[in-house]
């Protein structure tokens, strides 16, 4: 069983909420204690945690919510009760792209930042808690994922980690991974309608799937279904630089996406576009269930 | 295949370029580009099992030797303005130099599309100078230099 207290800051409680959608939340609940959180039964008031009265033992400490050195709960600087139990917790773990990178609530304010990055950018507030850090980013989390990685980390298993201190398990590849859209992205085929299952979002809707990590096709919200699968674009909540600007459109220059599969050079993708293009197959323009019965 | 093979094939298709250019896809027959070469009919056949196949490998040839020229400008370090200065000078060196290549593209691929059309669908054979052209625009564009055309 691991104690876990969680901390909210600048938040929109998003990542809290979206962890009660845990289909084994029960079960989650019988193994693990909850010294503190935002909804669910806590062992302590959210005062008691502000005036230092835990005394128990914390295994994972929480930060939900973008920072701000400014901010203060009960009339107490937020930050400095969080590095009470920084020192205490056993591994700290950012919840949310706001605690990871800065994210929504970091916008239009320059003086508010993530617990170990603002963007791309590592800062030194926090820098001697990056060791038993973990960043679970996403806007918001997947709670298969959060809970995964508690239970991981109180079973003492080792996590891989990214350069951004991201489990690789589940930010290891791209949310384009598992997306039933791929046919039509191999052959560059966006003739897409928002809401519709056919055609692909990266060519003019905005799509950010191939150079975002995550698992969203693959472990599928409320278990039923992903952004891009219903027909939204993936918009790249669990990267440093999310949100961006004009999230439904693909920015282009002389027709050719601006941004790239990750990894994938210009060249490369030209002449594999070049080559896809060259075949137009009937199927893909389709729409496959207003066509009628055969 | 053998590197002997492949560079007489490559000589068939220098050689069948120049006869292409001068006197059209139709007019030169495969016993014509063989004896030009020195060679018999039935050894053509072993290198290129007809004379669309020929051409479709001498309009790949064509866009591998344009795209190696506009490759080095769009890796080089010269402004959208500069590259493409370099890029029509080139193209012009090609004309004057190599006149065959251009006149092959204009005189045989885009005057007869229907010897393309199975083998060298949409860009395919000119996959390699496409893509390099394209780079060009592209990078011109992300830098405010290249505009798509405004159509009147």
């Amino acid at each position: 069983m691991a104690n876990i207290l969680w901390l909210s800051a600048i938040t929109c409680n998003g990542n809290s909420h979206s962890f009660l959608n845990l289909p084994s939340l029960e079960e989650f609940l019988g193994r693990h204690n909850f010294l503190y959180h935002t909804i669910l039964p806590s062992t302590f008031s959210l005062r008691d945690i502000f005036e230092l009265k835990v005394y128990e033992s914390i295994d994972i400490l929480v930060l939900e919510g973008t920072l701000d050195s400014d901010l203060k709960k009960f009339d107490i600087n937020f930050e400095d009760i969080l590095v009470e139990y920084a020192k205490r917790a056993k591994y700290i773990l950012t919840v949310g792209t706001c605690a990871t990178f800065g994210g929504i609530f970091m916008q239009k304010h320059s003086n508010r930042y993530g617990f170990l990055y603002k963007n791309y950018t590592a800062h030194n507030r926090f820098l001697s808690f990056k060791e038993k850090s973990v960043s679970v980013s996403g806007c918001p989390i997947l709670p298969e994922i959060l809970a995964g990685v508690i239970d991981m980390l109180s079973s003492n298993l080792p996590l891989s980690l990214d350069e951004y201190n991201r489990p690789k398990s589940f930010y290891g590849w791209m949310v384009h991974n598992g997306c039933t859209r791929n046919e039509y992205f191999e052959y560059k085929i966006d003739n897409h309608n928002f809401g519709e299952l056919e055609g692909c979002m990266f060519y003019e809707h905005g799509c950010q799937a191939t150079y975002t990590r995550g698992s969203c096709n693959k472990i599928l919200w409320n278990e039923v279904n992903s952004k891009t699968r219903v027909g939204e674009p993936c918009h790249g909540c669990t990267e440093p630089d999310f949100p961006k600007d004009n999230l439904w459109q693909t920015t282009k220059h002389m027709g050719i996406p601006a941004k790239l599969p990750l990894g994938v050079p210009k060249r490369a993708y030209l002449s594999l576009a070049g080559v896809a293009k060259a075949f137009k197959i009937e199927r893909f323009y389709k729409n496959i269930l207003e066509e009628g019965d055969s | 295949m053998s590197s002997n093979k492949e560079k007489r094939k490559l000589e068939i298709i220098k050689g069948s370029l120049k006869l292409f250019a001068q006197n059209g896809f139709y007019v030169t027959t495969i016993p014509i580009i063989a004896k030009d070469l020195g060679m018999s009919v039935g050894n053509m056949y072993n290198y290129f099992k007809s004379k669309e196949e020929l051409a479709q490998e001498a309009l790949r040839f064509i866009s591998k030797y344009l795209a190696k020229d506009i490759r080095a400008v769009n890796e080089s370090n010269l402004t959208t303005e500069e590259k493409i200065r370099k890029i029509v000078a080139e193209y012009f060196k090609v004309a004057q130099n190599d006149p065959q290549m251009i006149e092959f593209f204009l005189r045989v691929y885009l005057s007869n599309r229907e010897v393309f059309k199975s083998g060298c669908e949409g860009m395919i054979c000119v996959n390699e100078f496409v893509t390099e052209i394209m780079i060009f625009f592209e990078e011109g564009g992300s830098q405010g230099r290249s505009k798509k055309p405004r159509l009147l």
